[in-house]
């Protein structure tokens, strides 16, 4: 079985300033040696705090970033050898959501090319009238009429911002996304949307997800397994809800008391 | 001690708070809870006097029985820090980066001439044992950047009940925090307030802090009060339809077992409320009444401001 996403061993190292002229370069491990398995059609949650080089290892996964060790497969190909021309087909099946989506939109396009840009890439050939198409029906699965495509991002909300970005992420039909930090910047009752939006689209389109998050409610709502990061590692990895009944490590213990915080708010 | 009484907060002709009254007594926390736009860092910020001159206020925010809204300038400078302190969201910014913590707490002591230098740094040492600094003695020397998030909230902490307020207004202390480091502030601020017995208004978007910290929650959306009361009932029992939805949006196991069930639309922006109840546009109960006029107050064990409290939220 080919899984849409595979890595292992990864490793990351950032070279910090150094310490006066003559001083030596001290080293910082954002990631140390991590390995991860994604399924189709399933949704992997990576939950860790600041720090935890969960944001780096999105990079990496999607190939914005390399590893100074380890490797990449996406659908079965390393990606590690791949040149730019080589890459581009695997491209267009995975994207990328940011958790800002107010810095991952250009504030000087118009929505309607801001959600082709990733389009006129995979598939510059489309027609003018299925490119339009597209990107109306695109919009319209996330909420929007065709009229907002001449509109800019600032005139959004940023729920609304996240909406168009969702459209941009899954305009050339991805196999994969790996969403970092997707709801943080929202109020609470716009995350249930776009979590419940990202959901639907999911089983709409096929997609395979890895959702990164600092936040445990979120993650155990969308995820089917669960990875808990802390200073670089996965310090453990189960099936959702085993996770949630049976902590292993104590680390996980603490972050499952520290969010039953909104636990205790009973069911309505 | 403190009392808001229907306050009123305007831009040019847009309404950013629609009449908001409330109360805080001694050693008493209210948590005012709300999204973005409802009014709840406005009305703090009013109550600092640190609004922006371009803005109208109208109403009354009584201190221990005076109006703080007829104070000039020099009379609000002695009062801030003194006897209504603040914490902030983003403890990086709200500290001098250049100037070690141990003179930013003195000169608190020392600018309301509470206590000489070598007095006041004695104090700054104390109170940064208080407030759980490990090596308080040594910490006096550190600059905020040497200090982790967590560490830099109770400095700024440590600040604000330097000079023992009355009223301690705390706006989103701990949203900028990890999971892990929220829970260890939010029980550092529960402990002081019940041993100094001021009164704290805890500002949040977060209905579980709310739960763990709060006697007594106002739900603001849109610049008006939607409910209040005590904070277990409200979140165990709320009577307004934007309460339930706010805990309904909140996730509670996964989404196959579990799925949410979101309040639909979006805040609208600031001057597009209609004259009636400001969650009007999103509410599953709304009428043409609601859009019209404004809910009256309807009291049964706490206070709901909603035309339609009576029915059940199934």
């Amino acid at each position: 079985m080919i899984h849409p996403l595979a890595a292992s061993g990864l490793v990351r190292r950032y070279s910090l300033p150094r310490q006066g002229l003559l001083g030596r370069r001290d080293v910082l491990s954002a990631v140390r040696g991590v390995s991860l398995l994604l399924e189709e059609d399933k949704v992997l949650g990576i939950v860790g705090e600041s720090g935890s080089g969960k944001s780096t290892l999105a990079r990496m996964l999607v190939g914005l970033e390399k590893p100074d060790e380890g490797e990449v497969a996406l659908f079965g190909t390393p990606i590690s050898g791949l040149s730019e021309a080589d890459m581009r087909p695997l491209r267009r099946h995975v994207q990328m959501i940011f958790q800002d989506p107010f810095s991952s939109l250009d504030p000087r396009m118009r929505i309607g090319e801001s959600v082709a840009e990733p389009l006129d890439i995979a598939e510059p050939r489309l027609s003018a009238a299925a490119r339009h198409a597209r990107i109306a029906a695109m919009l319209g699965r996330v909420g929007f009429d065709e009229s907002v495509m001449t509109r800019f991002p600032h005139q959004f909300s940023g729920g609304q911002r996240q909406r168009i970005a969702i459209a941009r992420a899954l305009i050339t039909h991805p196999k994969l996304i790996v969403a970092d930090e997707p709801v943080s910047a929202l109020d609470v009752s716009i995350q249930a949307q776009i979590l419940n939006l990202l959901l639907d689209l999911k089983a709409e389109f096929g997609l395979s997800m890895v959702l990164i998050s600092h936040d445990l409610a979120v993650i155990r709502y969308m995820s089917d397994r669960v990875a808990v990061m802390r200073e670089g590692v996965l310090v453990e990895e189960n099936e959702t809800e085993a996770l949630f009944a049976a902590p292993r490590e104590d680390y996980t213990r603490r972050l499952i008391a520290a969010s039953a915080f909104s636990n205790e708010i009973g069911a309505v | 001690m403190l009392a808001v009484e229907d306050l009123k907060i305007r831009i040019g002709n847009i309404d950013l708070l629609r009449g908001l009254s409330f109360t805080l007594g001694r050693g008493e926390t209210l948590a005012l809870v709300g999204e973005s736009g409802s009014g709840k860092s406005l009305t703090a910020l009013a109550i600092m006097g640190l609004l922006p001159p371009a803005m109208q206020v109208h109403g009354a925010i009584r201190l221990d029985g005076r109006d703080l809204l007829a104070l000039d300038e020099p009379a609000y400078c002695a009062l801030r820090g003194r006897k209504i302190a603040m914490v902030f969201q983003e403890p990086m910014t709200a500290l001098n980066p250049v100037m070690n913590v141990g003179a930013q707490i003195a000169e608190v002591l020392i600018q309301h001439g509470l206590l000489d230098r070598q007095a006041a740094l004695a104090e700054a040492a104390r109170l940064l044992d208080r407030v759980g600094i490990a090596d308080a003695a040594t910490r006096l020397g550190s600059f905020p950047h040497e200090l982790s998030g967590g560490q830099r909230q109770r400095v700024i902490i440590a600040m604000a009940i330097a000079c023992q307020p009355t009223l301690l207004i705390a706006d989103e202390p701990t949203s900028a925090l990890d999971a892990t480091v929220q829970v260890e502030i939010i029980e550092l601020l529960a402990q002081i307030r019940a041993e100094s017995g001021m009164g704290m208004l805890f500002i949040t978007h977060d209905l579980g802090v709310v739960n763990r910290i709060a006697d007594r929650v106002l739900v603001l959306y849109g610049g008006m009060a939607m409910e209040e009361g005590d904070a277990q009932d409200v979140i165990a029992a709320p009577r307004h339809p934007y309460t339930h939805g706010l805990i309904a949006a909140i996730p509670r196991g996964n989404a196959r077992t579990r799925p949410l069930n979101p309040i639909p639309g979006q805040v609208p922006g600031a001057g597009r409320f209609p004259p009636g109840c400001a969650f009007f546009s999103r509410c599953p109960r709304a009428t043409d009444l609601c859009r019209n006029v404004l809910p009256p107050l309807s009291e049964d064990g706490h206070r709901a401001w909603c035309h339609h409290v009576g029915r059940k939220w199934a």
